[in-house]
């Protein structure tokens, strides 16, 4: 796949996922789901979830690579999970602001 | 006991607002509140404002708000026997509240001074227009006046155009509200030294009270805030009001988490919103990075967002994000019937003559071990002068003497008023 910009949409080709890239390094890298490359055309054609990469992705979640260059936003959560290179994706802890008047 | 406040007694010689604030306070708690009034009453008995069909007798809203649970003595303290029940009344009091000029307590004998060396236990809380040294300490003031003084009125409104006074009187509130706690300090001072005191506020100190963060960011950076319409002057953007699509306001404050404020980007299908640099922490979402850079850009996106979505469907929707800080702007039916402010006794019911069965504010304070009652209806005008006058020793006579006098003053005053037919 070509490199990918922030604001970029992408398909799983085996599940309803939809995610939109937040940040990636620069060069050409294969963004899969599901064990299936992603797409910015058509998504999901109907093929199988890769039960190695079927633990679901959820709706409004972050997910990165190990050193963090890599981060999506799930828009539409579905049955696959998200790997990049062959490296499965992780939610990204979320931080909370304190409160204050 | 009544509240937090039984057994004290407070005598008010105080008129509209401000002053009347202060005695309210105090009968909310459960003080014994003796409001002395001129022979026509307070002239807030009479204000009838906009919209208001009620009968004649009713009293007016500004009266009503201010002198619930009050006893009402008519004094024309014009007269040697009026202050001479007023002498007596204060000599029996914990509190003195006014809100009349001072030099206008001069002329009647009594100038605050005065009355705090005759009556050194007493707590003598004055609240004026724009604070008791200067050489305007005796300048008339009404609510709007002390807005624009503080700045407020400068704040409010859109940029660029005309100065918008708030859509309340909050100087007069506000500087009741600071009163009350002055008189209150000044009693639990006199706990201490045994000794009353003069305590002196004012409209003018309680609008710098009300801004004390935007005063001092001001003051800080040497670059005074200017006014910014549906948003704040510190806060410009995306805390603001935003019309929903079925043009409901939203006020919009914060999301406090990363993921909420995502999930708000989702909701409307907006989520390349959440690349912009102008909001990529929590502190610029909030407002603080205070930087103008993309401010048009994020305050359309945020107006394009809740337009999406009707205000149903954003009130489903934010009920699910507790951690967004929000409100639909309400009115003040929505206020009176609001289960919140049902539920905490903010809004009360109470019987009013002319009026009957009426919403009003409650005592907005919840004490665990001295509860408050919501205090009666105002008094009628000095329904209480005879067991007032009684209960400091006053015979009949006299009584009957400043009773007939009070009477026959306000048939003259409204004669002149109104003509004698």
């Amino acid at each position: 796949m070509a490199g990918l910009a922030a604001g970029q949409r992408l398909k799983s080709t085996v599940c309803a996922t939809e995610i939109m890239i937040i940040s990636a390094p620069d060069g050409d890298f294969e963004l899969q789901c599901g064990g299936a490359p992603m797409t910015d055309g058509e998504g999901n054609a109907g093929g199988d979830v890769d039960a190695d990469y079927a633990e679901g992705t959820a709706l409004g979640k972050r997910y990165v690579n190990e050193d963090g260059g890599l981060e999506l936003l799930c828009v539409k959560p579905g049955d696959g999970s998200l790997s990049a290179g062959g490296e499965a994706l992780k939610v990204k802890d979320a931080k909370k602001l304190p409160k204050t008047d | 006991m009544t509240g937090p406040l039984e057994g004290v007694r407070v005598v008010e010689l105080a008129v509209a607002i401000q002053g009347p604030a202060v005695g309210f306070f105090f009968s909310a708690m459960g003080a014994d509140v003796i409001k002395i009034e001129p022979p026509m009453g307070d002239a807030s008995r009479y204000h009838r404002g906009v919209n208001n069909t009620l009968p004649a007798a009713a009293y007016g809203s500004q009266f009503v708000a201010m002198n619930k649970g009050k006893r009402s003595v008519s004094l024309d303290l014009k007269t040697e026997m009026g202050l001479k029940v007023m002498e007596r009344l204060l000599e029996s009091a914990d509190v003195f509240i006014s809100n009349y000029r001072a030099s206008a307590l001069a002329r009647i004998g009594l100038e605050l001074d005065e009355v705090t060396k005759r009556h050194p236990r007493l707590v003598v809380g004055h609240v004026n227009g724009f604070g008791p040294k200067g050489p305007e300490a005796d300048k008339a003031m009404l609510d709007g006046a002390a807005q624009a003084r503080g700045g407020i009125t400068g704040l409010s409104g859109a940029g660029g155009e005309v100065p918008m006074p708030p859509g309340a009187a909050i100087a007069d509130h506000a500087g009741g509200m600071q009163t009350a706690l002055a008189c209150v300090t000044g009693l639990l001072a006199r706990e201490q030294t045994g000794r009353g005191q003069l305590i002196q506020t004012s409209s003018l100190g309680a609008q710098l009270w009300l801004q004390m963060w935007e005063l001092q960011h001001s003051f800080m950076t040497r670059v005074p805030l200017t006014r910014e319409g549906s948003h704040h002057p510190n806060l410009k953007a995306p805390y603001g009001v935003y019309m929903t699509r079925d043009d409901v306001p939203i006020m919009y404050v914060a999301a406090m988490t990363d993921e909420s404020w995502t999930t708000f980007w989702l909701f409307v299908d907006m989520p390349e919103a959440l690349l912009l640099e102008q909001w990529d922490t929590p502190g610029k979402r909030i407002g603080v990075a205070g930087s103008d850079d993309g401010l048009a850009e994020i305050r359309d996106l945020m107006k394009t967002a809740i337009a999406l979505h009707t205000m149903e469907e954003w009130e489903a929707f934010f009920s699910t994000e507790p951690e967004i800080i929000w409100e639909r702007v309400r009115n003040h039916e929505d206020v009176r019937t609001d289960p919140q402010n049902i539920a905490n006794d903010y809004v009360v019911d109470i019987d009013l003559p002319g009026s009957g069965k009426t919403s009003t504010v409650g005592t907005l304070m919840a004490f665990s071990d001295t509860p408050t009652k919501a205090p009666g209806p105002p008094p009628p005008l000095g329904e209480h002068t005879e067991e007032v006058m009684a209960a400091l020793g006053f015979d009949s006579a006299e009584i009957k003497s400043v009773r007939d006098h009070s009477e026959a003053e306000k048939e003259a005053m409204l004669i002149a008023l109104l003509g004698d037919n």
